[in-house]
């Protein structure tokens, strides 16, 4: 028993030989562990499984076998979904956006009111859209989009950070900005942080852990990101001759093709 | 219908202005949400299988079975199928505008073949399945009032959630909230109200009111609650000035109420297009 309260002391959530997927197992069933104040990245080719293993860890899809046990109660989950899972076609503000975040929080009779606006326009303030709020969220570019629903996903204060490739429309400026963003978050906040991307170098530049994951070769590997970036971890998953240089202390990877 | 006065033969229009009128007003509102969410053919798939419903009942009756109500078998299938429709857009096999279209036709062919097997004159038959704006009786007043009270008000207290899992479902069900049911209860009010509306209205115009006033708001705004305001607002005025226009002219109401209806997409359009070649 004291073991296994030890066990749970950091851990956030666990996965329990769980299988993911929509109909079909993507990968035979895993178990991992995501830690109290980590920040963890989820990288693989594409179509290798990672925004369903997000979505399933935050529950907006079900494991097909096993489970998730979040021992301390669940997680209050900020979710930022791939910014082209947000329908253009809503004439709808970045305030409003922001504000909308903290509508699953509400009472049963409760009404979003002006103060749920006020903290909008303070949360918008933090990522650095002060001036945007009342602009309407189609209008925005990319990374501006992004950093609403960052911003609506900060709102309701949480204790994980999930982000589905956030930085996919973003140039290299942008995408560093946001993920420094993100590590100051972790650090600062102890706000543990789980983001997909397919940019592994990026990724790994600033994860502490690493999740790596191949639907078509059937692989899953987690770690420190020290351990699961060794050349031969990720010729097993990418199928290509891997180099791991490291520059600032931090790994460089490239891939012979 | 100019040989006796507008006010003077007010008790020939009024109930079917009042029922013009809830109706517009109602199904424009809810016709945002069907618009935003790409489902705008949910009017004519609930339509369609109201009007399944309502033959089902008929045949059966007629056929010396137990005698079901139409008007409840029609509202009911029609609910039914909008909450199906509500549920289905998490398929991975099944697009939500495949299951419409599929609602559409299949219902539509089985109404046409159950409908061969009734004795019932023509007329009857096409107003028993889509309604007739011309007049209003008393039961349809009422079940629009009651269904325009009942949707209205769980929009009233649902309002923010129901926008949400319109928006972005997978954000709020991360937060744990459950969106199956929201999306079901905004659904199956869409339903119901497209289901009475049908009755009352017609087919017809219960399709335009919920796609053509939210459709041309849509246009006009990029302000979500200046779209609801003006989906209103062209919703009720073109139940009003449709209504008033053919009975002034003696033309045929369902046609005119749907041609006002669509007369706001015109500025609606203008703009969008001066928006696309700036």
């Amino acid at each position: 028993m004291a073991e296994s309260s030890r066990e749970n002391s950091g851990t956030l959530l666990r996965f329990e030989q769980v299988s993911l997927g929509y109909r079909k197992p993507l990968l035979p069933p895993i178990d991992f562990t995501v830690k109290s104040g980590v920040f963890l990245g989820v990288v693989g080719p594409n179509g290798s499984g990672k925004s369903t293993l997000l979505k399933t860890l935050c529950g907006i899809i079900q494991p097909l076998k096993g489970k998730i046990v979040w021992p301390h109660g669940r997680a209050r989950i900020g979710y930022v979904p791939q910014r082209n899972a947000i329908d253009s076609i809503w004439p709808i503000s970045a305030r409003e956006v922001v504000a909308l975040g903290r509508v699953p929080s509400l009472s049963m009779f409760g009404q979003l009111r002006s103060t749920h606006f006020e903290q909008a326009d303070e949360t918008l303030k933090s990522v650095g859209l002060a001036d945007l709020g009342h602009r309407p969220f189609r209008e925005l570019s990319g990374g501006q989009r992004q950093r609403v629903l960052l911003a609506r996903a900060l709102a309701i204060e949480p204790s994980l950070l999930v982000l589905d490739e956030p930085t996919s429309a973003l140039d290299p400026v942008g995408e560093q900005r946001l993920l420094g963003d993100l590590a100051r978050l972790n650090e600062d906040k102890g706000i543990a942080v789980v983001v997909v991307s397919h940019q592994l170098s990026l990724t790994a530049r600033i994860s502490k852990e690493l999740a790596i994951l191949d639907g078509e070769r059937q692989v899953f590997r987690h770690g420190p990101t020290g351990e699961i970036t060794r050349p031969e971890i990720l010729e097993e998953i990418y199928g290509a001759k891997a180099t791991v240089h490291h520059m600032d202390g931090a790994p460089v990877i490239t891939f012979e093709v | 219908m100019q040989d006796i006065g507008l006010w003077d033969s007010m008790f020939l229009w009024r109930d079917a202005v009042i029922a013009c009128s809830i109706a517009a007003v109602l199904l424009s509102y809810l016709g945002v949400y069907v618009v935003l969410m790409r489902s705008a053919f949910v009017s004519a798939a609930v339509s369609q299988l109201a009007g399944l419903g309502v033959v089902v009942a008929l045949v059966v009756t007629a056929a010396g079975g137990p005698n079901i109500s139409p008007i409840a078998l029609g509202v009911g299938l029609g609910v039914l199928g909008s909450g199906f429709f509500a549920l289905s857009g998490r398929s991975q096999r099944m697009t939500t505008d495949a299951a419409l279209a599929l609602a559409v036709v299949g219902a539509s062919a089985f109404t046409l073949v159950l409908a061969r097997f009734l004795t019932l004159d023509y007329q009857h038959v096409q107003s028993a399945l889509y309604g007739d704006a011309v007049v209003a009786e008393a039961s349809e007043l009422w079940m629009l009032g009651g269904t325009a009270l009942l949707v209205l008000g769980s929009h009233a207290w649902l309002r923010y959630r129901f926008l949400l899992v319109a928006f972005d479902s997978d954000a709020a069900r991360a937060q744990g909230m459950r969106t199956d049911l929201h999306r079901l209860l905004l659904g199956l009010g869409i339903g119901l109200s497209i289901s009475v509306a049908t009755r009352a209205l017609g087919a017809l115009p219960a399709f335009a009111f919920t796609v053509a006033p939210a459709s041309a708001a849509l246009l006009l705004t990029s302000r979500l609650r200046v779209a609801f305001g003006l989906a209103v607002g062209f919703g009720l005025s073109a139940a009003v000035l449709g209504y008033y226009l053919s009975f002034m002219n003696d033309l045929p109401t369902g046609p005119t109420l749907v041609a006002v209806a669509l007369l706001p997409l015109l500025p609606g359009g203008a703009l969008a297009l001066t928006r696309r070649l700036r």
